[in-house]
């Protein structure tokens, strides 16, 4: 039942993906105003507590001034590496043409992932990707598509009234 | 009822026993991060390994490591890959690679009322996310039908007041893979949610530095997600202008005492305490005031149910009039015991869970071992905010045989979850009670399955 594709793909991008890099570039030098509270690391449980709300902004810089930025800042610019999912569907008659229409929104496990649905269903799914997504199906392609979407699942013979 | 609306002093206030969230944990005596290099991931959890040089007995192995989950879905596909491979992230169900759409898996939710950043529910709607973020280069502009438009930096919006609440994240299509007759879309489980304490400015606030022109019917908001292809729309969405000023609706810096998570909208995220998730636009980086209401593509085509009180319709009909999903409404479900688990007979179980009461509070959470035929009251935990989880637990003692579990969520307005789930077409805003269809046999309560 799994969809093994899915698992060996990410597998194989683990490395690029894991590779979270927050660099340590200080973006800008704390400014001398207020507005460089630094966010608690966790918890709040080291946030100064002022007891009044309406005294909660202007907290005044922590003490520490060496400290060391721990974990996830608001100060540091962030970057990450996202997988960039698999690049073919399921190998089945039209799966070339999907991997041309389909590949450049969005990854093929979003389909596997799909239940059985009708033909009505799947045709109305593929004329949202035409009309509000842009997909640029050509008509030729439709049927196509739409025997491949089916094929995945068979046909769903819905109780619809 | 106000929203308890409390500033960092609640922080110094016993806690419940939540441990902190992974996502916000800081990584211990890490050095400063080589520029490209060491990854901040989530340390192992310290109980893991804290115990080994313990007395006794070599403590058991720990179990292997799921790989995969399953989703409790009549018809399938049921399975779903475990992964790790998304930054900032623990291990989360995979649902999309691109655009990035994680599910929060179910047992987390057993473990406290807050979902931890590193397991907290990712989706975005096309695949073109920002990977990299300047938090000093980031701006906010406000603009439209304004008195002055503005470009706030993010110190700007933290020096405006602090304020902080606890609520449920939930993406409008959640459980969409339990609608019957199924539908398309994104086939999550239930786990398209989570519970977070949001902190960050009022949004009235940083609408007031701009100046609210008469005649501002909406407020719309944007953020740095790209569309897909040109001639697409960007993701927006509208509130209403009273709702947008109420005071409870936030712009977040911070889940859970620590910065987003980028797939969590790193550095600002719409909070729209009671409402579905796809109103707390990731990455908020533009609002603009409107003078007539919103007719994007996203407000009027995307996320739409039937304009009934439910969003309901019967599977088939057509013609029916739609409109935006806006609040959430009351849901439970069981956390500790999974569909296809086996308990022993004759023991008295506990059964707890969490609760939510959509748009306001739970009221109460009721308790059914016999498929729905009688009730108990469960027992509530504390109440840590009316948009916040509920968690609550109820005893039985289960006699052997199929048995099967529910809970049904009552909120402080008096809307029950029906026994019923809604339907539309578009797999939104369910709402019918859940079940879990567990066996109980001689056999005694059997390992995890």
């Amino acid at each position: 039942m799994v969809r093994p594709l899915n698992s060996k793909a990410i597998g194989l991008l683990a490395a690029a993906a894991v590779a979270l890099a927050v660099t340590a570039s200080h973006a800008a030098e704390p400014k001398k105003d207020k507005e460089a509270v630094p966010l608690p690391d966790v918890g709040g449980a080291t946030v100064a507590a002022p007891a009044d709300p309406a005294a909660a902004k202007p907290v005044t810089p922590k003490k520490k001034r060496g400290a060391k930025a721990r974990g996830p800042s608001l100060d540091r610019t962030v970057t990450v590496a996202l997988p960039p999912g698999d690049d073919v569907y399921p190998d089945k008659p039209g799966a070339v043409v999907v991997d041309r229409n389909c590949l450049s929104c969005h990854s093929p496990e979003i389909v596997a992932n799909q239940p059985s649905l009708t033909r009505a269903q799947w045709t109305a799914v593929i004329g949202k990707m035409r009309d509000a997504y842009k997909a640029p199906i050509a008509d030729d392609d439709v049927q196509t598509i739409l025997d491949y979407l089916v094929s995945l699942r068979g046909e769903a013979r819905t109780k619809w009234r | 009822m106000g929203v308890s609306w409390t500033a960092w002093a609640a922080d110094q206030l016993p806690q419940p026993s939540v441990p902190p969230a992974k996502g916000g944990a800081p990584v211990p005596d890490a050095a400063p991060a080589p520029p490209g290099g060491a990854t901040p991931e989530p340390t192992p959890a310290p109980d893991a390994a804290g115990d080994a040089a313990a007395a006794e007995p070599p403590p058991p192995p720990p179990p292997p490591e799921a790989t995969s989950a399953t989703l409790p879905m009549e018809g399938g596909p049921k399975d779903r890959p475990l992964t790790k491979d998304f930054p900032q992230k623990g291990a989360m169900v995979l649902q999309s690679v691109r655009p990035p759409i994680l599910e929060t898996p179910f047992e987390v939710f057993d473990k406290g009322y807050v979902t931890p950043n590193d397991r907290f529910y990712v989706a975005w709607h096309s695949g073109a996310i920002p990977t990299t973020v300047d938090p000093s280069a980031f701006r906010l502009s406000v603009h439209g039908n304004v008195r002055r438009p503005v470009s706030l930096s993010l110190a700007e919006i933290r020096s405006l007041p602090k304020v902080e609440v606890t609520a449920i994240d939930q993406a409008p299509g959640n459980s969409r893979g339990m609608f019957q007759p199924r539908v398309p879309g994104v086939q999550w489980g239930n786990g398209g949610m989570g519970n977070a304490k949001w902190t960050g400015v009022r949004l009235k606030d940083i609408l007031d530095k701009a100046g609210i022109m008469p005649g501002t019917v909406q407020v719309r908001f944007k953020g740095a997600e790209k569309s897909s292809n040109p001639g697409v729309p960007p993701y927006m969405k509208s509130l209403d202008l009273a709702h947008a000023t109420n005071g409870e609706v936030i712009v977040a810096f911070a889940m859970n005492g620590a910065p987003l998570p980028v797939l969590n909208g790193f550095p600002l995220k719409l909070v729209v305490p009671g409402w579905y998730g796809c109103y707390w636009v990731q990455m908020l980086n533009d609002i603009e005031l409107l003078s007539a209401p919103d007719t994007n593509y996203w407000m009027v085509s995307a996320d739409v149910v039937p304009a009934t009180a439910r969003g309901d319709v019967q599977p088939g009909d057509t013609g029916y009039a739609t409109r935006p999903v806006g609040r959430m409404v009351p849901r439970s479900f069981i956390t500790n015991v999974k569909v296809g688990e086996q308990l022993a007979p004759g023991q008295p179980a506990l059964v707890r869970g969490i609760a939510m009461g959509g748009d306001t509070g739970v009221a109460r959470v009721e308790f059914s071992s016999d498929g729905g035929k009688s009730w108990t009251t469960a027992r509530l935990d504390k109440d840590t905010g009316k948009y916040s989880f509920r968690r609550w637990q109820a005893q039985f003692t289960p006699k052997a045989g199929s048995v099967t579990l529910m809970s049904r969520c009552t909120n402080t307005n008096g809307v029950s979850q029906s026994r019923d789930a809604n339907w539309n077409p578009a797999g939104i805003m369910r709402d019918g009670i859940e079940a879990v269809q567990i066996t109980v046999g001689d056999d005694g309560p059997a390992a995890e399955q």
